[in-house]
């Protein structure tokens, strides 16, 4: 189950028994703005919040 | 290989053009040809394998800078959000490698604080990453705690325990870690085929800065942090 919804999501399956939150996510991209990350680094964590997001509005 | 291809065809240019066995490149004019283009493609042919060797290179110190990016910002997380210390909490990714003898090796670690590295091979089953690793699943462990009663047993009864009280340690490893870490936690960095690949883990040593730090923030922290690195590792 966890391999369908990362796939769909272009991201791997949940990090073992952890189900991520979209709060978590956010706070860790706020912080790598914070940081002045490359762009690239940006764009994986913007990717994981959008993912993440989309999974909790699917419920 | 290319640079015994380069030696040869510059010892038949140089023989050939010394006439050296004499009339003996007279019927060997493909050779002569062959040698020159050998010693013209011999430099590009270099230049390509260094090029794509250097972007290589490039591509990796770019995916392990963003790696450790990804490992700082857990770092100020679990700080601002778990009550951990900054200066002696560390944040590490490891990764499996090997084919025979599988085990994580660290890609990248943050830490202000100054500690050596154990020395330890982390092989499945073993520590809280090999834990990590056989169960796939995220790991929190109050290790200073755990240890506390066979802090002074002797090798003999050491191996008399089960591995899993040892947590595969050998009484060597035991030797080395008993005072250096309070909390461990790790969480599986799982790939877009399903696959384990590797951990993050937090660690913090012993003393009254690990006693009050939020589990359920670290272990959320950690999750993220295996999926940037994940899609870190793929890029």
């Amino acid at each position: 189950m966890g391999k369908e919804q990362g796939n769909a999501h272009g991201f791997g399956a949940p990090a073992g028994s952890i189900k991520l939150d979209a709060a978590t996510v956010n706070a860790h991209l706020a912080i790598l703005r914070e940081l002045n990350a490359p762009q690239s680094a940006i764009v994986i964590a913007e990717r994981l919040a959008a993912a993440i997001s989309s999974r909790q509005s699917d419920g | 290989m290319i640079a015994v291809l380069n030696s040869a065809a510059v010892f038949v240019l140089g023989a050939s053009r010394q006439n050296w066995p004499a009339g003996f490149w007279v019927q060997r004019a493909a050779w002569i040809v062959a040698a020159l283009v050998v010693s013209a493609a011999v430099p590009l042919l270099q230049y390509a394998i260094s090029n794509r060797g250097e972007r290589a290179r490039r591509r990796a110190l770019e995916r392990e800078q963003r790696i450790e990016l990804f490992l700082a910002a857990c770092l100020v997380y679990v700080v601002r959000h778990a009550g951990a210390d900054f200066e002696h909490t560390g944040i590490q990714a490891f990764a499996v490698r090997g084919r025979l003898h599988r085990r994580q090796v660290r890609l990248a670690k943050v830490r202000l604080g100054a500690v050596p590295s154990s020395g330890i091979v982390w092989y499945a089953d073993k520590g809280v990453v090999g834990r990590c690793w056989s169960a796939r699943v995220a790991q929190y462990e109050d290790l200073e705690t755990h240890f506390a009663r066979y802090r002074d047993v002797s090798r003999s009864e050491w191996e008399q325990l089960p591995a899993a009280v040892r947590f595969g340690l050998t009484y060597d490893d035991f030797q080395r870690l008993k005072n250096k870490y309070r909390i461990v936690a790790a969480a599986p960095i799982i790939d877009r085929q399903d696959r384990y690949v590797g951990c993050v883990t937090a660690d913090m040593p012993p003393g009254d800065g690990a006693r009050s730090v939020a589990r359920a923030a670290i272990l959320a922290s950690l999750a993220t942090t295996a999926q940037l690195v994940s899609e870190a590792m793929e890029g």
